[in-house]
């Protein structure tokens, strides 16, 4: 071992980089699964970069089934849960269905992101509905200065729904990426990307005494979540992220809360710049292209 | 009269425990020949001074062994900074490639990422051919290890692949040839860390889970911890007598700590039955696994397995005890009762111990 310890560790590198690499190659060969367009609502420049680091990835913005709950994505229900793997049998209204299903451990799926679509479409809708519901009541109860304040509390993230926020939505789940894909055919709006999802028993808030209401499921995460950008796709990035320190470093705040989901934000105002993103066949993306807007 | 040379195939830990014996060898005599008790004819104690000294300068320069308690502190002194040297030019690569990582093309990258454990490597064996105490080519091997774990994980990123526990057997495996190459415990600590992971994953994958969440499902470390037991229960380390001790160190707490675990929060179990059910069922199988390694400890004469698996009896018993009577329990009374099983326990041991005596008189 003695002797043949460090020839067998350089082969193991090459060996090891090799794979990989061939297993790159694979996934970029031929026609490329998903063929999109993002813009920087999509993919936003991470929200600090230290100084003495030059790499850049651009993250993955995504709306769907999370947790908390909203109305729109409960697709994420029972029945896909069990077409999913989980197995949803025991009773939901047992008093121990809580941690049964806690227990559980999450699965590894194919998600549809569908970009720009209906899932968009609805979510804006809704908002605009909910905006206009509670910009009534103001209109209705309050007096003049206390209305614009809080008028420009709900018009506020409704514009930055419209303008800054993602359109990528998670709207559907499977294990068959061929049995998906079929469904969604069109690869320049529908991505497949590998995420984790786990079941979770919904408590009704509104009982004083919390009884376990409805199983679903949310999505816990995208297993790729952030993509590099390669040498020489950099240089618009680079200055907005240096400009963006810069902002900073004079005070400035240049994200706010995303809304309902505690502990994240994203950036307000219209996008900069758009990425074209290819996912190949072992689902892994990688940017074509880098264009300002 | 010809004098032993350690010629046989030795290593340093046996060439340093035969410098020890010598010095307690001497140490002892001195003071048999202070007490009056015994002394050596001046001629046979000059043979044996000879001979030993011819030992210990041969051990020295074929294995840069120890003489003295002060070159033993030495040596400590060394390893703790040639460990700290590792993990601080594991530092250097890593925030090397952060700082340069973004301004060189993509094939420059691949060939830094998979260029710097091999070079490592190469610096390693280097080293080892010009020391005996192999402190550099530690230092170096401990590089290596790290610059091929960044080299996957960077790979990863950079090619925008998701976590894979495949990564970590090839790091493992990696991390092992490198442990067995210059004999280092903590290189091969590094290889069963990330052997265990793997396994564990896909035991987790195999379930149906995520491979991520192998640690919700303590049940999955046992398989790597029998395996690990297994190891120098099969393949002999004559020429690195200190790797079977880790192995089952490392092959012990795999199991001991999933059971403390699951005989406390028996909802992580694979097992699909009430909780409290399985928290017994772990108990008592804790109880028993715990109780055979001490048996088997004290029978092959393995010092950890007997500390680890009294250890683990003991932790055991009080996280019961804890769980049983802190709530009601007077505190005065709860500790009494602690102190009373350690003493049981200490008492019990004594037995043993006499039991074994007698047996090798």
């Amino acid at each position: 071992m003695r002797r043949w310890g460090p020839i067998l560790a350089i082969a193991w590198v090459l060996v090891a980089a090799a794979i990989t690499l061939l297993g790159v190659a694979r996934n970029r060969a031929g026609e490329p699964d998903a063929d999109v367009v993002l813009t920087e609502r999509e993919l936003s420049l991470p929200g600090w970069i230290e100084e003495e680091s030059n790499g850049l990835a651009l993250h993955i913005n995504w709306r769907g089934p999370r947790y908390p709950a909203s109305p729109d994505t409960m697709w994420l229900d029972r029945a896909k849960l069990e077409s999913l793997g989980f197995d949803c049998s025991y009773p939901v209204e047992a008093p121990s269905a809580l941690e049964h299903y806690e227990r559980m451990l999450p699965r590894e799926v194919v998600l549809v992101l569908e970009y720009e679509g209906e899932a968009w479409r609805k979510w804006i809708v809704a908002w605009e509905q909910q905006s206009e519901g509670a910009e009534r009541k103001i209109h209705e109860s309050t007096d003049a200065p206390t209305r614009d304040r809080r008028l420009g509390e709900i018009r506020g993230p409704l514009e930055r729904e419209r303008t800054s926020a993602t359109r990528l939505f998670v709207v559907d789940a499977g294990l068959d990426l061929a049995d998906l894909r079929r469904r969604y055919t069109d690869r320049s709006r529908y991505i497949l990307a590998r995420g984790i999802v786990a079941p979770l028993i919904e408590l009704d808030a509104d009982k004083k005494i919390a009884k376990p209401a409805t199983l679903r499921g949310h999505v816990r995460m995208l297993l790729v979540d952030a993509v590099h950008v390669p040498h020489g796709k950099t240089a618009l990035l680079d200055s907005l992220v240096a400009s963006d320190r810069r902002a900073r470093q004079a005070g400035a705040s240049l994200t706010v809360a995303t809304p309902g989901q505690p502990g994240m934000e994203e950036r307000s105002g219209p996008p900069r710049y758009k990425v074209r993103v290819r996912w190949g066949r072992r689902l892994e993306p990688w940017i074509v292209g880098v264009e300002p807007m | 009269m010809t004098v032993e040379r350690p010629d046989s195939p030795m290593t340093r830990e046996e060439a340093q425990k035969r410098a020890d014996r010598i010095r307690a060898f001497r140490d002892e005599l001195r003071e048999l020949e202070t007490g009056g008790v015994a002394v050596l004819p001046e001629e046979v104690g000059a043979r044996i001074r000879h001979h030993h000294d011819e030992v210990l300068e041969s051990l020295a320069g074929r294995f840069d062994v120890d003489r003295s308690e002060a070159e033993k502190q030495l040596s400590l002194g060394m390893r703790i900074a040639s460990f700290l040297g590792a993990v601080a030019l594991s530092f250097a690569v890593f925030f090397f490639f952060y700082r340069f990582w973004g301004a060189i093309p993509t094939w420059a990258q691949v060939a830094l990422l998979v260029s710097a454990p091999v070079l490592s490597v190469v610096g390693m064996e280097f080293a080892a051919r010009r020391e005996k105490t192999l402190y550099f080519s530690g230092i170096v091997g401990l590089v290596a290890i790290a610059s091929f774990g960044l080299t996957l994980l960077m790979l990863g990123d950079l090619f925008n692949m998701g976590p894979s526990p495949d990564a970590f057997l090839a790091w493992g495996l990696f991390a092992g040839v490198l442990a067995y190459t210059c004999g280092m415990r903590l290189l091969l600590l590094v290889a069963i860390i990330a052997v265990t992971v793997f396994v564990s994953g896909r035991l987790g994958g195999w379930g149906g889970g995520y491979w991520g969440n192998f640690l919700e499902r303590p049940e999955s470390l046992f398989l790597p911890g029998a395996l690990l037991l297994a190891i120098p229960a099969t393949a002999r380390h004559r020429s690195l007598p200190s790797f079977p001790e880790l192995y089952r160190t490392t092959g012990l707490l795999a199991i001991f700590i999933p059971l403390l675990i699951l005989a406390s929060v028996g909802h992580l179990s694979w097992i699909d039955l009430p909780s409290g059910a399985v928290e017994i069922f772990y108990q008592l199988v804790g109880f028993a696994v715990g109780a055979v390694a001490v048996w088997v400890g004290v029978r092959s004469r393995w010092t950890e397995t007997t500390v680890l698996g009294t250890a683990f009896l003991v932790v055991l018993l009080y996280v019961k005890f804890f769980e049983w009577w802190w709530d009601w329990m007077p505190k005065w009374l709860f500790f009494l009762i602690l102190g009373a099983v350690a003493v049981g326990i200490l008492l019990l041991l004594r037995r043993l111990q006499g039991a074994m005596r007698k047996v090798a008189a």
